[in-house]
């Protein structure tokens, strides 16, 4: 489309659109340094990954130009599809649209048991929308409401297909895009066998014709291709703008085996008994309970070890998928608006979307770490405006 | 007399202000329309990309430099970019 004109520039990590994919297993301890060679100020947070606040790249760790920060710690904790990019304060919108993220795969024994679909049949699929001038050049014109693209990318590809076997594929989905939500489904109407999200596997896995994904979310899904006439293509799609987002192309292949034993099923220790209960108001674009974010102030103290349920609300101006920096959360119920707690809503989250006329309530407890951490919108112009506040974890 | 010229004289301005309006809505609408079926990739005349699938790196003394970065058209990178 625009060959022969000009260079396309991004910001990428380690030349990467997006970054390079991280591994690694539950008990391995990440020591990693983050080289800031942007005209701009940075940071990267670990989305998903539940470390200490000098590991969690908040705003306040923002390196300039020319900086570095030093990352160690442990990795305590299941697997799951989690992600990295950049958080500083009133910028992670511009950087991360430019394409700086990546994924954080952490891989344990309870997983591996489940003899999922690996190796070339597990693939990450970042999924984000962008703008582009006629010379390729990304376009990033934000607006108080956010930022919606004009076209579709996965893993930094436009107009994507991906040649598959006659197998059963592990698609782990992560919703990369600044303010879009996609409600991902099959352009044929074959299921999406659902194995995870955010926290890792699910309770039990379940065949959804459609899933919706909010601004930081992930989900892990199984796709059948196994019964497919090779040369037959099947498109994802995003049933909200009716995009085409990846074409499937089945080869004639020999059937791969598949081994793992359908449903899926996971142990997951249920949080009850809340002790607190603490309600937030997403107000306006800016606002939590009526406070623009701001990085010296402490809104609210957290007792470690201790199960609270929260409450987010909102006045109008969603979606707002809520983000909450150092522990999983279980999502307890959703009133108004879409009115139920969805199949992909199970199990352990870091980020839930909340919409128009909806109040979600979640039950967390913060049990590895004291210290200052955040919880914001990841709609990531409201979080640049300041939708976003700081706690503190303290022991009792 | 007047009164009645008035009034039909306005009447076809404003008939001709509306055919010009509305071909400048025509102008202004197709390029969208085209931008948004070419958005959704659902016409015969749309050229794929190979998905690409982000190399694999593991944590353990990993720097990750995050700078500018330029594919230049046409050439290998670009191609995998997709654009």
């Amino acid at each position: 489309m625009w060959e022969g004109e000009l260079a396309q520039e991004v910001w990428a990590y380690n030349e990467s659109f997006p970054g390079p994919m991280i591994r690694a297993n539950r008990g391995e301890t990440a020591k990693i340094t983050f080289k800031n060679n942007l005209p701009a100020h940075s940071i990267i947070h670990w989305h998903g990954l539940v470390v200490g606040t000098e590991n969690d790249g908040q705003p306040q760790h923002a390196v300039h130009t020319g900086g570095t920060y030093n990352y160690d710690f442990e990795i305590n904790q299941r697997a799951a599809f989690n992600w990295y990019h950049p958080h500083p304060h009133m910028m992670t919108g511009e950087q991360v649209y430019n394409g700086l993220a990546g994924g954080f795969i952490v891989n344990d024994s309870e997983e591996a048991s489940k003899n999922l679909p690996a190796g070339k049949y597990e693939v990450p699929l970042v999924i984000r929308d962008a703008s582009f001038s006629k010379s390729g050049a990304l376009l990033y014109k934000p607006t108080s409401g956010g930022f919606l693209g004009q076209v579709a990318l996965v893993n930094g590809t436009k107009d994507p297909y991906l040649d598959v076997d006659k197998a059963v594929y592990r698609f782990r989905v992560l919703n990369g895009a600044n303010s879009r939500v996609f409600g991902l489904e099959l352009s044929n109407g074959a299921p999406m066998h659902l194995i995870g999200n955010d926290g890792g596997l699910l309770p039990a896995s379940t065949d959804m014709a459609r899933i919706d994904m909010g601004n930081g979310e992930r989900t892990d899904i199984l796709v059948d291709f196994r019964n497919y006439k090779p040369g037959t293509k099947i498109m994802l799609r995003d049933a909200r703008s009716g995009w085409d987002i990846l074409e499937f192309r089945v080869g004639n292949t020999q059937e791969i085996p598949f081994y793992a034993s359908l449903p899926i099923s996971s142990d997951i220790e249920k949080l009850n008994s809340p002790v607190v209960t603490r309600t937030f108001s997403f107000d306006g674009m800016t606002k939590i309970n009526g406070k623009v974010y701001e990085m010296d102030r402490i809104d609210w103290t957290v007792k470690r070890g201790q199960v609270e349920r929260w409450v987010f609300k909102t006045n109008g101006n969603a979606p707002h998928p809520v983000h909450i920096h150092g522990a999983s959360f279980q999502i307890q119920s959703r009133s108004g608006g879409r009115n139920r707690v969805f199949a992909w809503e199970a199990g352990w989250k870091d980020t839930v979307l909340l919409e128009d006329r909806e109040t979600v309530t979640v039950l967390i407890r913060f049990d590895n770490f004291v210290g200052r951490y955040v919880m914001h919108c990841h709609k990531l112009e409201h979080e640049d405006m300041g939708m976003m506040a700081n706690f503190e974890v303290v022991d009792q | 007399m007047k009164n009645v010229k008035r009034p039909l004289l306005m009447n076809a301005l404003l008939l001709v202000s509306s055919f010009y309006l509305l071909s400048c809505e025509k102008e202004i609408q197709e390029p969208l329309i085209s931008d948004i079926n070419e958005a959704r990739g659902g016409g015969s005349a749309i050229t794929r990309n190979e998905l690409r699938i982000p190399g694999t790196v593991t944590p353990f003394g990993l720097q990750i430099t995050a700078a500018p970065y330029s594919y230049v058209g046409g050439g290998t990178s670009t191609r995998s970019l997709g654009l």
